[in-house]
């Protein structure tokens, strides 16, 4: 009797024991995945892009690829706080895999970028010193407004900046002082650009004086002087044939004709050597006085002073020579042309009083010019 | 026989009921990422990229096993807890670390400022000696802008230091010395050729 009351009790905690490990194995296996291999997938490719510097080349990608991290595991928390049984990770499956792909994509998108701004700013900064020296041939020698020279420096400053930030490996602050670079050499040298357009625009003009001139040596057998302000030479000419060059220096605002006294430019048109100066009739060692103002240069003042473009109070000016003193290596004169005094020595003896003297813009085209 | 099951019964209950009620580090996650904070706020996110970016993924990782061990049914928190400590003292390590490039880009700038300054004195008395002949002239003119070019970097520099834009102001003041340099060498290049003429003749 003994025996058989064990037997069942002992079948009973086997079976109790049997019920309750199928119980959990039930339970177990209802109980829902967890997105944990996701979300770490997830937070892998995230530190993936960081590395790549997503944040900074795809930015938007970046940030969307977080947001959906975070929404994983914000599910995930939210599913945490419900009973066991009924949680339910697809939602935050779903953001990680999400986030995962967008990393992913974003990664891949950055180290493009990457590559592309870094090659681009490379080309950038090589065609931004090309335009560097462009401007250093072509417009550096000329009376440039102060504004547009600083706004070259200002540049060039920036050029120098942009190698720097692209040295340290830092290319989007790199590529912010390019464009700054780019934005104030390209408005120098537009500027200076506009002032040399505007300059040429009397190029016609100025092939006519010269031919003019020179016909004229020409036909009478004399000698003429041209003075060429842009090559900054004087040219001697007899009979129609160029003899001899000199440099000169001319008025510090020597682009333009001159309007009145003070405006320190050359004047420009056909001219007569008036008197010849030396000893103590000049301080410039030996000087040729021109007969300027002519009648051109008379109406013009006029019109102009009329029209408003010069002050009220200013006069035409007078005493434009051709003097020593020159050699400075800088134009410094008030609108006087300016030779070494070596130089003044040899064309003082080459000209007689009367001799004409032609000044003009250029010889040459401004394309030639652009060229050089 | 019957008691003693009971009781051994009644005993895994309360171990099972203990283990699936362990609580979440909340004091530890606090500190983690109190840590991660003080550490962006310290400016680890600029000056120590890389090694912000580590502790952030650190920080993600604990949190995310907290989360798992949350999901369980019997909830263990000891291994995450000792992450999280992990995670905090990376988090202090890189703020100490970040203080410390600040300190070294400080000086650098302090030091590469003094030097500039330096520079542009030493231009200036350069720029006396400078031949002034033909082209001569011309070249000091264009110099001499580049020189106020310069000291208005400087000044710019010394603002952007002013603001806190650390990274900003180095690569300005290391783009004017090296402008500075350039032109030292220029003018100095310029004197010996000059002064190598004036023996010749």
């Amino acid at each position: 009797m003994k025996y058989y009351r064990s037997f069942w009790i002992f079948f009973i905690i086997i079976f109790i024991i049997g019920v309750l490990l199928i119980g959990t194995f039930t339970f177990f296996s209802y109980l829902p995945d967890t997105p944990d291999n996701e979300i770490n997938q997830a937070r892998v490719a995230l530190a993936g892009a960081r590395q790549a510097r997503a944040d900074i080349y795809v930015p938007e990608m970046f940030t969307e690829a977080s947001a959906l991290y975070d929404s994983a595991i914000s599910n995930w928390q939210f599913q945490n706080e419900k009973f066991v049984l009924n949680r339910n990770f697809s939602k935050s499956i779903s953001f990680a895999l999400a986030s995962e792909r967008k990393a992913t994509a974003a990664k891949k998108l950055a180290v493009t970028n990457a590559a592309n701004i870094q090659s681009n700013l490379q080309l950038v900064m090589n065609s931004i010193e090309k335009q560097i020296e462009v401007f250093e041939r072509a417009f550096v020698d000329l009376p440039v407004r102060e504004e547009i020279r600083k706004t070259y420096q200002r540049g060039k400053l920036m050029l120098s900046e942009a190698k720097v930030c692209y040295a340290s490996g830092n290319f989007l602050v790199c590529n912010d002082r390019v464009k700054q670079a780019r934005s104030a050499i390209d408005l120098a040298t537009d500027s200076a650009k506009g002032m040399l357009d505007n300059y040429f625009t009397h190029f016609s003009l100025w092939q006519k004086l010269f031919k003019e001139t020179i016909d004229y040596s020409k036909s009478n057998h004399t000698t003429v002087l041209i003075i060429d302000k842009i090559s900054k030479t004087c040219r001697v000419y007899s009979n129609g044939v160029l003899k001899s060059t000199y440099d000169v220096e001319l008025g510090k605002n020597w682009m333009g004709t001159k309007l009145y006294r003070g405006d320190k430019r050359t004047p420009e048109g056909k001219y007569r050597i008036n008197k010849k100066k030396s000893g103590h009739q000049t301080k410039y060692y030996k000087a040729m006085l021109l007969d300027y103002p002519s009648e051109a240069d008379k109406q013009r003042f006029n019109q102009e002073k009329k029209k408003g473009n010069i002050p009220r109070k200013a006069t035409i000016g007078d005493l434009i020579e051709i003097h020593g003193g020159g050699g400075k290596g800088v134009d410094w004169t008030n609108g006087c042309i300016a030779l070494a005094n070596n130089d003044i020595d040899e064309l003082f003896d080459k000209v007689p009083e009367g001799t004409p003297v032609t000044i003009i813009g250029s010889l040459i085209t401004k394309d030639e010019l652009l060229k050089k | 026989m019957k008691n003693r099951m009971l009781t051994v019964f009644a005993m895994m209950a309360m171990v099972v009921f203990m283990a699936g009620c362990a609580k979440v580090p909340q004091m530890e996650i606090d500190n983690a990422k109190a840590a991660v904070e003080d550490a962006r706020a310290a400016g680890a996110d600029l000056y120590q990229q890389a090694q912000f970016g580590a502790v952030q993924d650190s920080l993600k990782v604990a949190l995310a096993n907290v989360e798992k061990q949350k999901s369980k049914l019997f909830s263990r928190y000891g291994a995450v807890k000792v992450q999280l400590e992990g995670v905090k003292t990376l988090a202090m390590q890189v703020k100490e670390s970040t203080l410390v490039r600040i300190n070294e880009i400080k000086q650098e700038i302090q030091t590469t400022m003094t030097e500039v300054t330096a520079l542009i004195e030493e231009n200036k008395t350069l720029l006396t000696k400078a031949p002034k002949g033909k082209e001569g002239r011309e070249a000091l003119e264009q110099i001499k802008t580049d020189m106020t070019g310069i000291e208005t970097s400087v000044t710019d520099a010394q603002n952007m230091l002013n603001t806190g834009d650390l990274l900003g102001t180095l690569d300005k003041i290391k783009a004017a010395k090296e402008k500075s340099m350039g032109i030292n060498a220029e003018l100095k290049a310029a004197i010996e050729k000059s002064q190598a003429g004036k023996k010749r003749k």
